[in-house]
C-alpha cells in the first residue's frame, strides 16, 4: 500500500495520461484565457486563480497534437513544473488511480524507438495503458525562459 | 585510696601532673642529693678533724714522749700550754690508768678526774676500754659538752722502755692521752654550707621545675591544649579551625595530621554541601526530632518560609503543614523501613493553601556506627510535569476526540454519500461550526447534492411529462387505432353495402340512406381522427419541448458532475498531499469521484434516452402530420366516396360495371384503410416504444428519493377524455342495415364523375409513404 503512488489520469486527444498527485496543486474548470502579446509556441496565455496569474500552456501543441477548441468541460491542471506553478491545459480529467511499482514499466525497458523524452514510465491497468509524464522535463530550459519572461 | 588519686589524676590538667611530677622527681632526686652531698661533707669533715685529731694526738705525743721520758714535767706542761695557745678549741688531756688527769692543756684541770670532761658515758666506757686493752678507738667519738660538739680522739700511752725507769713494767699501759677538738666551727660551716646547698637546691628545684614548666608548657602543654581547643571546636561543629605548627616533633605532626584530618573534613563537608546546594530540587535535611536543620532555597520558597527562619527552630512538619506530614512523610517512612523512599507522588499543601503536586523522596542520614542521625527529603515540584502530563493528556483526548469526530464526521458523510449513491437526495450533511475542510467538504457535498435532487427533481418532472405524453399520444395512437379499424370496418361495411348494393341490383333507399348515414358517420369518425391526430401533434410538440428541457437540465448536470469531479480530484490531490492523515479524505473523494462518475455516465445515459425520445418524437411527429394529411384525405375521400355512392345511387340503374368500380374502388378503400390501421398500429408501437423509454427515464429518476418540494406536478396536456366511442355504440347496437342508400345519396351528394384512376393516383399520393 505505501509503495502505491497516486496519479491523476487526464485525456488528451483519446490518449490517457497520468501525473503524479502529489505534483499538481489543484485543477480548476477551463476559463478564459487572457493572450499576451507575442506569446511563442505552446504557452496559450495567463489566468488569474484567485488573485494569481499563471502562465496557460497546451499540452497538445507541445505534443504536436491538432489544436481544439475549448469548452467549459476542458480542464486546467495547475502544477508546479522546476518550480513555477503553471496551468496546463487537458482534455478531461478521468480519475485518481493508484499505481503500483508492479504496474508501472519504466521508460528504459520500453521497446526502441518509443520517444520516452517527457515520460515517467507506462502504467498498466487492466482496462488500460497510461502515458505517466515527467513533468519536470515537460519544459526544456529555453521555454523555462521563455516563461519567465511572461 | 587509689581510687581517690585516681579521680584526682583524671581531674586534673596534664600541666599540673606534669609539675607535680616534675616537683616530685626533683624533689625525691635533689633530696637524695642533698642528703648525700651533706652527709659526706659533715663525714668528711669530721674525719678530717679525726685525723688532725690523730695527727695532733701523735704530734703531741712524739713532742711530749721526750720529755715526759726524762721526767721534764715543765717542757710537757709548756708543749701542752703552746696547744692551748695556739691551737683553739683543741683541748689535751694526759691522764693515768686511775683516770686521773696528768697534764692538761688546761692547767686548771690536772689532777682533776678525766671523766669531768668526758662526760659521756661511751666515751668513758671506751676510754676505760682503751686503757684496757692499749688499743685506740676504732672509731672517732663526739662529746656535747655545753651544747658543744667536740670530737674526742683517745690513744693508749703504752708502757715502753724509755718509761720503764720511772713507772716500772708492771703496768703496761701508763695511761692515755686525750685529745678533744672542738667541733662547733666545724659543723657551724657544715651547717653553713648545708644551708647554702639547701637553698641553692631549692633554687636549683625551682629554676629547674620553671624550666621544664616553662618547657612544658611551650613545648606540650600549649600546643595540646591548642590542640584540644580546636578538636573541641570541631567537635562542637565548627571545622573551620587550623592549627600553625609546623614543628617537626610528634606534635607537630599530630597537628599536620589534624589539619589534614580537618581539611579531609572540610572536603567531605565540603563535598556533601555541594551535593546539598547542587540540588536544585527542593531539599532538606532532618534531625531525628524531625526538626529541620537544613533546608534548600527551593524547598524554603515551596514552602513560603525563609531558611534562615526555620532551619534549627521549626520541625518539618510546621513547615510543611501538608497532609503527606500525617499519612505519608517519606523520611518517616525511610526511618521505619532503614529504606530509601523513593519517588512517591504527593500533593503539598503551601502555607497560602495552594496544591502543588511534588515528587518526594526521603531518605535517611546515618552515622558511622548505623545510628539514625536525622534524614533528608528531595522533593521535586512536578506541577510543570503534571501540568505538562494534563495538558498532553487533555490534548490527546482533544485530538482523539478530533479524530473520533473527524472519523465520526468522515463516517456520516459517507454515509450519506452512500445513501446519495444509492439515490436517495433527501439527506444533507451536518455542519458543524467549526468551519473546517470537512465543514467546507460536507457543504460542498450538500450543495452538490441540493443542485444533484434539484436538477433530478426537474428531471423527473420533466421525464413524466414526457412519459405522460406519450401515453397519453399512446393512448390516444390506440384510440386512434381503433378508430382506424372502426374505420376500416365502416369502410368494409360500405363495401359490403356497396356489394350489396351491386348483388342487389335493384336500389333500395334505406340502404343508400343508411350507406350515406355510414358515410357521414365515416366523415365524422375520420373528423375525430383528425382532431386525435392534431392533439398528438400537440403532444408529440410538448414531448419535444420536455425533452429540450431534459437537454438543457442535463447539461446542467453535466456542468455540475464537471465541478463535482473537480473537486473531488482536488479533495483527492489535498488528501495526497496530507499524506497518511488524508486516507480517509481520499476515501471520501474517492466516494465522490465514483458519484461524480456515476453521475456522468447517468446523464449520458438519460442524454442518450432523451436524444431518443426527441428523435422519436421528431419521426412520430413527422408520422402524425403525414397521417393528418391522410386523415384529411380519407376524408375527402369519403365525402368523394358518399358523392360516389350517390352518383352509385343515381347510376346503380345505369351501370352495374360503375357500381363494381365503386365497389372495387371501396374494396381498395379498405385495403387502404387498412393500411392505414397498420401504419397507426406501427405509430402506436413507435409511441409504445417511446414509453417504455420514458418509463425506464422515470424509473431512473425515481430511483432517486428526492425531498417533499419536489412533488412532482404533472402537467395537462389538455386532452379531451370521451371522444371515443366504440363501434357498436356508434351503431347504435343496431344489426347493419341493408337499407338501400342510393336515394339518400342521390338526393343529398351530388356525385361527382370521377375516374377510377384519379382515386387510385389520389390514394397512392396520399399513403405511399406510408
Amino acid at each position: 500500500m505505501s509503495d502505491a503512488q497516486q496519479y491523476v489520469v487526464f485525456l488528451i486527444n483519446e490518449q490517457t495520461y497520468g501525473i503524479e498527485i502529489l505534483k499538481i496543486k489543484e485543477v480548476v474548470a477551463y476559463k478564459k484565457i487572457t493572450p499576451l502579446p507575442d506569446m511563442k509556441g505552446f504557452i496559450k496565455g495567463i489566468i488569474n486563480l484567485r488573485g494569481v496569474v499563471l502562465p496557460v500552456f497546451d499540452l497538445r501543441k507541445k505534443f504536436n497534437l491538432p489544436e481544439t477548441s475549448y469548452t467549459p468541460f476542458h480542464t486546467i491542471i495547475v502544477m508546479e513544473i522546476s518550480g513555477r506553478v503553471m496551468g496546463v491545459i487537458v482534455d478531461e480529467i478521468s480519475d485518481v488511480v493508484e499505481l503500483l511499482p508492479e504496474e508501472v514499466q519504466a521508460t528504459s525497458s520500453l521497446p526502441p524507438g518509443v520517444h520516452t523524452e517527457y515520460m515517467k514510465g507506462i502504467g498498466k491497468k487492466e482496462y488500460g495503458l497510461m502515458v505517466l509524464l515527467d513533468i519536470d522535463r515537460l519544459l526544456s530550459p529555453e521555454e523555462l525562459e521563455i516563461l519567465d519572461a511572461a | 585510696m587509689i581510687n581517690w588519686i585516681d579521680k584526682l589524676l583524671k581531674r586534673t590538667g596534664l600541666r599540673v601532673k606534669i609539675l607535680v611530677a616534675t616537683i616530685m622527681v626533683v624533689g625525691v632526686f635533689t633530696g637524695l642529693f642533698l642528703y648525700e652531698a651533706l652527709s659526706s661533707s659533715t663525714e668528711r669533715a669530721l674525719k678530717q678533724i679525726s685525723q688532725s685529731n690523730q695527727s695532733l694526738l701523735k704530734n703531741t705525743y712524739s713532742a711530749i714522749r721526750y720529755p715526759m721520758s726524762v721526767g721534764d714535767s715543765k717542757t710537757v706542761e709548756a708543749q701542752l700550754k703552746d696547744v692551748k695557745e695556739h691551737m683553739e678549741g683543741i683541748e689535751v688531756y694526759i691522764s693515768d690508768f686511775r683516770n686521773t688527769v696528768i697534764y692538761a692543756s688546761e692547767e686548771d684541770r690536772i689532777n682533776t678526774s678525766i671523766t669531768h670532761y668526758l662526760s659521756e658515758k661511751k666515751n668513758q666506757k671506751v676510754l676505760s676500754n682503751v686503757i684496757s686493752t692499749g688499743l685506740p678507738p676504732e672509731e672517732s667519738l663526739t662529746e656535747t659538752e655545753d651544747n658543744e660538739i667536740f670530737m674526742v680522739t683517745m690513744m693508749p700511752l703504752l708502757n715502753e722502755s724509755s718509761c720503764h725507769h720511772c713507772h716500772g713494767t708492771s703496768q703496761r699501759i701508763l695511761g692515755a692521752m686525750v685529745v678533744k677538738h672542738s667541733v662547733k666551727e666545724v659543723y657551724a660551716s657544715l651547717a653553713a654550707a648545708r644551708n647554702r646547698l639547701i637553698v641553692f637546691s631549692a633554687i636549683e628545684i625551682i629554676g629547674i621545675i620553671l624550666v621544664i614548666n616553662f618547657l612544658f608548657n611551650r613545648l606540650v602543654t600549649r600546643r595540646i591544649t591548642s590542640l584540644a581547643e580546636k578538636t573541641g571546636q570541631v567537635s562542637a561543629g565548627d571545622i573551620n579551625v587550623e592549627i600553625h605548627d609546623d614543628s617537626r616533633d610528634s606534635i607537630g605532626r599530630l597537628a599536620r595530621d589534624f589539619n589534614h584530618m580537618i581539611r579531609n573534613i572540610r572536603d567531605r563537608i565540603e563535598y556533601a554541601n555541594s551535593l546539598s546546594r547542587g540540588i536544585t530540587d527542593a531539599f532538606l535535611m532532618v534531625d531525628p526530632d524531625m526538626k529541620i536543620t537544613y533546608i534548600n532555597d527551593a524547598a524554603a520558597k515551596l514552602a513560603g518560609v525563609r531558611p534562615a527562619d526555620v532551619q534549627g527552630k521549626k520541625t518539618c512538619k510546621e513547615v510543611f503543614n501538608s497532609d503527606m506530614c500525617r499519612t505519608s512523610c517519606p523520611i518517616k517512612r525511610a526511618m521505619q523501613t532503614g529504606k530509601v523512599s523513593a519517588g512517591q507522588k504527593v500533593t503539598l499543601k503551601t502555607s497560602e493553601g495552594k496544591e502543588i503536586p511534588i515528587m518526594a523522596s526521603g531518605a535517611t542520614l546515618l552515622d558511622s556506627s548505623g545510628k539514625i542521625l536525622g534524614g533528608f527529603e528531595i522533593m521535586r515540584n512536578i506541577s510543570k510535569e503534571v501540568k505538562a502530563e494534563s495538558i498532553l493528556k487533555n490534548s490527546f483526548l482533544k485530538e482523539e476526540e478530533k479524530k473520533e469526530k473527524l472519523q465520526s464526521r468522515v463516517e456520516d458523510l459517507s454515509n450519506i454519500l452512500n445513501r446519495v449513491s444509492r439515490g436517495d437526495l433527501t439527506v444533507r450533511g451536518k455542519i458543524s461550526s467549526e468551519n473546517d475542510a470537512m465543514d467546507q467538504l460536507v457543504q460542498r457535498t450538500n450543495e452538490t447534492i441540493d443542485r444533484m435532487e434539484e436538477l433530478i427533481g426537474q428531471t423527473k418532472n420533466a421525464a413524466l411529462a414526457v412519459v405522460n405524453g406519450v401515453r397519453y399520444i399512446s393512448e390516444e395512437n390506440q384510440k386512434l387505432s381503433q378508430r382506424t379499424q372502426q374505420q376500416a370496418s365502416t369502410t368494409e361495411e360500405t363495401s359490403g353495402t356497396v356489394q350489396e348494393l351491386v348483388s342487389g341490383i335493384t336500389m333500395n333507399a334505406g340502404n343508400t340512406q343508411r350507406a350515406d348515414r355510414l358515410s357521414k358517420e365515416a366523415v365524422t369518425v375520420a373528423a375525430e381522427g383528425g382532431n386525435t391526430v392534431k392533439n398528438t401533434t400537440e403532444a408529440m410538440n410538448d414531448m419535444a419541448e420536455g425533452s429540450r428541457k431534459v437537454v438543457e437540465m442535463m447539461d446542467l448536470i453535466n456542468e455540475i458532475t464537471f465541478q463535482t469531479s473537480l473537486l473531488s480530484i482536488n479533495a483527492a490531490v489535498e488528501a495526497a498531499r496530507a499524506g497518511e492523515h488524508g486516507r480517509g479524505f481520499a476515501v471520501v473523494a474517492d466516494e465522490i469521484r465514483r458519484l461524480a462518475r456515476r453521475s456522468s455516465s447517468a446523464s449520458k445515459d438519460i442524454q442518450g434516452l432523451v436524444q431518443n425520445i426527441v428523435e422519436r418524437a421528431g419521426t412520430g411527429k413527422e408520422w402524425v402530420g403525414q397521417l393528418e394529411n391522410g386523415f384529411k384525405k380519407i376524408i375527402q375521400t369519403i365525402k368523394e366516396a358518399s358523392d360516389a355512392l350517390g352518383e352509385v345511387s343515381s347510376a346503380t340503374q345505369e351501370s352495374a360495371k360503375g357500381v363494381e368500380q365503386i365497389g372495387q374502388a371501396m374494396g381498395e378503400m379498405s385495403d387502404v384503410v387498412e393500411h392505414n390501421a397498420t401504419l397507426v398500429d406501427e405509430l402506436a408501437n413507435a409511441a409504445e416504444h417511446l414509453n417504455e423509454k420514458a418509463t425506464l427515464l422515470q424509473d431512473m429518476t425515481d430511483k432517486f428519493i428526492l425531498s417533499d418540494r419536489y412533488d412532482i406536478e404533472v402537467e395537462d396536456f389538455g386532452f379531451k377524455k370521451g371522444i371515443l366511442v366504440s363501434k357498436n355504440e356508434r351503431r347504435g347496437n343496431k344489426p347493419l342495415t341493408t337499407k338501400p342508400l342510393r336515394e339518400e345519396l342521390a338526393t343529398q351528394y351530388p356525385i361527382e364523375e370521377k375516374s377510377e384512376d384519379f382515386i387510385g393516383k389520389e390514394l397512392d399520393a396520399g399513403f405511399e409513404e406510408f
